[in-house]
């Protein structure tokens, strides 16, 4: 009888067992689970912009372009390219002896003279610069004490020994300023100054471009959080003050990003992106002489679309190339205020960035591994044709 | 050249040479330490033979062990899992253990691990990855010696407390050389190894230091089958649990493998016998085809096998024992592939242990140890507890009156194994303590450093502030000298750890030695940069750290008379140089060369043990 009240007990002890090791296992398989959502359609989370970025001045186009193995960051470089005002090609002007598979910025001055930051990578924990006043053909080095933020527009300088602006990655996220040859830097805020200095509506959600103001003061765009504020900050007396405008219609409620933040125009323009519940828009924006903001219409991107390159024409029109199921992508245009997006046609496959040149017509970069191959679109056609194809001598492995 | 290459694999020839020599090292110690042992046993029957002599006797003193015989489910778990142990030893001596242990075995499985399992079993592997020979070496003996010590020492304390060590040595293994068997992680089936092989080996191990009085009685039995049952019914579970691929032989979206046909076919695909690739490959199309039948066969006979030994019910446990037994086999052939079979295999995996112990589970239920049986631990004295079939020391006998043969025998082997074990052990011990690699990594990379004697080529460059230096101006110190660029995000940046590291582990000698780095970059070379660079690395409180740099003209001279290569090597991509490093003497004489390419940067310091012998070496008295 006590050797079965004895069995009995171990084999309920047994089974006590089994749904411990059950429980946990269950538990194990339910870590991974997803979150239960709240109701209604979630936020959009922040939009990652791509450095494959292009630019269009009246002293020339500057394209930057993601090459190498995508999706390998040690093994994607970011090559340059210039083509001059007139000229039927591009040059390959990547800034020599410096690793930029990091990532690679650059701000082109009034003047022309276009500086390159390279994001810090691997065991690198500052950002070489080069400064080139000859469109690439000879390079003088510099640097920021920090790393570069990967953004388009982390760097803008005003050229010829002026002012340079620069987000860096240091204890979070700092606008840093120079105003000598690019060698030292000193902090000008972070996103609490920048919140604490202007009486503004904006809770800012990161640093995300800067720009150099026509008086020479410094232009901070940041994220704000909600109330559709447009977070772009300008110094003014040794004061931050909020000057970007509100959104409103549907977007009253958004939290904005900014994408791009350009002076090259001569005004400010702006590519923000407004997240409401569910959805993200884009809308460009301008800013007059006297400070007066117009925006372009939104537009609504896909729920799985993502930003692959963006461009910024020599009128501050603003380009995106959205990710599609096709191959080559969306390709919009912004080219003023209140007006409509338009869309160009969908660039070749491989497609990563569009420079936008002042004639109208727009150049696309298809990249695949080494190879280069430039599309040309003139202004008014329907059909991309093949400008120039070219391959780049990539050192695979060498960082 | 930075980031050029760096990577070493696993059947390096300095490292696996470095292995065998230390093995056979070891060996020669274990041999030598038997000799003694031997030669030790003899005198002391010599002085027994001679003690009995003077008191009469003319016998050696004999065994009567019929009721002192070991409990037949101890003797099954102490016979396997010693010759399991030894097999892991034997295992351990492929010569791609000291490389490829860490990459190929044990960063894989923790790698699917939560972030906390991965930094646990990651100070393990930097441990193996800063000593690679004396940790494959270590792995080989304290293994070995474990399975030698279980299977010399059938009963008392000796025994016992081979199975505590055994325990002891299972759960490092579990920890951090299977990531604790993957039960942190996703996808958790014991058809695949869980809950990790050396957890039966540690489950074991408590079993045998039980005292015998555990195995008098069927108790010891049921609960052994129960929790085994229990486990049995949690895996089941597991394998049923829906969402995990194992219902599928074929993902129909994908048209991928499912769980189990895609674990199957990429066992059939490592190196073995052909006969049993085919095997092997044969189930994995059969399941890929039939991969909801094989599961919910698998998912019954897992549930039917536990809940019946969950019962403990006597008729039932003994076929359901036999079914799992022939379960255990078919997966350890047709999944697991036996376990060890091609790749970097460690042990045999799950399925034997767990045989192992359903049948001494059910061999503790059934078949119990004669009642005469006297529980050994009791009658022996306290210091010779481990003394196990010997005849019984009465009060005033002496040593020499009733230590018998076997007993010595058995003593000294099982001193031996306990040996064999420290051999292993003690060396891996004073090795974890040490922060830096091994040289041997270093050589195993760069080679071993050219020893010369010749005047290293002068010049004349500008220090990090701005002060001309020239390598006479450094005589009557030893300089060790390299060439780094400040943008670099490799290899300089770690050459400058090494560097660094070698200052600190030269103490209060490292007046007598000043590191200095010469700019490798013809364009970021301005002080700017190797101020920037010096903060970056943490050098600019280094009295004696000196970064020069100079003119285009004047680098390229100190480039060319060092033969180091500075090359553009492609668009965004940094410059390419030598990594040289070079030992100068007090006297400006070149006194050695040495590649200094830090590798992955998985074993860093290796290159400092090694300048810091060269220093050494130079260093003026």
């Amino acid at each position: 009888m006590i050797e079965r009240l004895r069995q009995t007990r171990v084999g309920m002890f047994g089974l006590a067992m089994a749904c411990l090791i059950t429980a946990s296992g269950t538990l194990a398989i339910d870590v991974g689970g997803p979150a239960a959502s709240g109701a209604g359609p979630p936020i959009p989370s922040s939009l990652s912009v791509p450095l494959s970025a292009a630019v269009t001045t009246s002293t020339g186009s500057w394209a930057v372009v993601a090459m190498g193995q995508a999706g390998v960051p040690l093994n994607t470089f970011w090559e340059l390219f210039f083509r001059a005002p007139g000229a039927d090609s591009w040059n390959l002007v990547t800034p020599p002896d410096v690793a930029d598979n990091g990532g690679l910025s650059i701000s082109v001055a009034p003047s022309g003279e276009i500086t390159a930051g390279f994001e810090s990578s691997q065991l690198l924990r500052f950002s070489p610069l080069a400064v080139s006043a000859d469109a690439g053909a000879k390079w003088t080095p510099a640097l920021l004490p920090s790393s570069l933020l990967a953004t388009p527009d982390a760097l803008a300088t005003s050229g010829d020994g002026g002012p340079a602006v620069a987000i860096v990655r240091r204890s979070g996220q700092q606008v840093v300023v120079s105003s000598g040859p690019l060698l030292k830097w000193r902090s000008l805020a972070g996103s609490r100054g920048l919140a604490n200095g202007a009486a503004s509506h904006c809770n800012i959600d990161g640093l995300d471009a800067v720009a150099i103001g026509s008086s020479a003061s410094p232009l901070v765009g940041t994220g704000c959080r909600g109330q559709g504020q447009v977070g772009v900050f300008s110094r003014v007396a040794s004061h931050w003050k909020l000057v970007g405008p509100s959104l409103g219609g549907r977007l009253a409620g958004a939290s904005t990003q900014i994408l791009r933040l350009d002076t090259t125009a001569g005004a400010l323009s702006a590519l923000v992106a407004a997240r409401t519940r569910g959805h993200t828009s884009l809308v460009g924006m301008w800013r007059s002489a006297v400070g007066a903001w117009s925006p372009s219409e939104p537009l609504e991107m896909g729920s799985s679309q993502e930003v692959i390159g963006s461009s910024i024409g020599s009128n501050g029109d603003q380009i995106v190339l959205l990710s599609t199921q096709r191959s080559g992508g969306e390709l919009e245009i912004a080219k003023g205020p209140g007006q409509p997006w338009s869309s160009l046609p969908s660039p070749p496959s491989g497609t990563v960035t569009v420079a936008y040149l002042p004639d109208g017509s727009a150049n696309a970069f298809s990249v695949s591994g080494s190879h280069l191959k430039i599309f040309n679109l003139a202004a008014g056609q329907r059909t991309w044709t093949v400008l120039q194809s070219t391959i780049v001598p990539i050192a695979y492995g060498s960082s | 050249m930075p980031g050029m290459g760096g990577t070493l694999r696993s059947n390096n020839s300095v490292v696996v040479s470095a292995f065998h020599t230390t093995l056979l090292h070891q060996l020669l110690l274990l041999l030598f330490f038997g000799a003694v042992l031997a030669i030790a046993v003899n005198v002391i029957r010599t002085i027994q033979y001679r003690r009995l002599g003077s008191l009469g006797q003319r016998h050696f003193p004999q065994v009567s062990s019929a009721d002192t015989r070991e409990p037949p489910a101890r003797r099954i778990l102490r016979i396997g899992f010693g010759l399991l142990w030894l097999l892991d030893g034997l295992l351990q001596l492929q010569s791609n253990m000291p490389l490829g242990l860490p990459a190929s075995v044990i960063r894989p499985s923790a790698s699917s691990s939560p972030t906390w399992v991965q930094h646990v079993v990651n100070s393990g592997v930097n441990i193996w990855t800063l000593h690679p020979v004396q940790a494959a070496a270590a792995s080989v003996w304290i293994q070995v010696g474990l399975g030698l010590w279980l299977l010399v020492a059938p009963r008392g304390l000796w025994s016992r407390f081979g199975g505590l060590a055994s325990v002891g040595w299972g759960l490092v293994v579990w920890v951090f050389g299977e990531a604790f068997g993957g039960i942190f992680a996703p996808g958790l089936t014991w058809l695949f190894g869980a809950p990790g092989a050396v957890l039966f080996y540690c489950a074991a191990g408590v079993l045998i230091a039980l005292p015998d009085r555990a195995f008098a009685t069927p108790r010891l039995g049921r609960i052994v089958l129960s929790v085994t049952g229990a486990f049995f019914i949690g895996m089941a579970v597991l394998q049923a649990w829906p969402g995990r691929g194992f219902w599928q032989g074929r993902l129909h979206a994908t048209s991928q493998l499912g769980t189990l046909a895609g674990m199957v076919n990429a066992m059939a695909r490592t190196p073995q016998p052909g006969f049993l690739a085919s095997w092997v490959s044969s189930f994995g199309s059969f399941d890929a085809a039939h991969g909801w039948a094989v599961n919910l066969v698998a998912v019954i006979l897992m549930a039917s096998v536990g809940v019946i030994l969950c019962t403990g019910n006597r008729r039932l446990v003994g076929p359901a024992v036999l079914a799992a037994v022939a379960l255990c086999a078919a997966s350890w052939v047709l999944v697991e592939d036996m376990g060890f079979l091609g790749g970097t295999g460690t042990d045999p995996n799950n399925m034997m242990p767990t045989a192992l112990i359903l049948i001494s589970g059910y061999i503790a239920l059934v078949r119990l140890p004669s009642p005469n049986a006297q529980p050994v631990e009791l009658q022996a004295p306290e210091w010779t507890a481990a003394e196990s079939d010997s005849v019984v020391p009465q009060e005033r006998q002496r040593w020499w009156e009733w230590a018998t043969s076997p007993y010595l025998v058995r003593l000294g082997a099982v001193v031996g194994s306990i040996s064999i074990v420290l051999v292993g052990a003690v060396p891996m011990s004073v090795a974890a303590a040490n922060p830096y690699a091994d040289p041997i990594v270093s050589q195993a990379l760069n080679g071993t450093p050219n020893v010369v004697n010749i005047p290293a080529p002068s010049f004349t460059l500008e220090d990090q502030r701005g002060a001309p230096v020239s390598l006479s101006s450094l005589r009557g110190h030893t300089v060790a000298l390299t060439f780094l660029d400040p943008v670099c995000t490799s290899d300089c940046p770690l050459i400058a750890q090494e560097f660094r590291q070698t200052d600190q582990r030269l103490g209060n000698e490292s007046s007598k030695v000043d590191f200095v780095a010469v700019v490798a970059n013809p364009i970021y070379r301005s002080i700017a940069f190797t101020n920037q660079f010096d903060q970056q690395e943490g050098l600019t409180h280094l009295s004696n750290w000196l970064y020069l740099t100079g003119s285009v003209q004047q680098l390229q001279r100190v480039w060319a008379s060092y033969g180091i290569q500075v090359d553009s090597v492609g668009y965004g991509a940094m410059v390419a140089h030598s990594d040289l490093a070079f030992v100068i003497d007090a006297q400006g004489h070149e006194r050695a060369v040495m590649e200094s390419d830090p590798g992955s940067g998985a074993a860093t310091t290796s290159f400092s043990s090694l300048l810091l012998d060269r220093i050494n070496l130079v260093l003026p008295t």
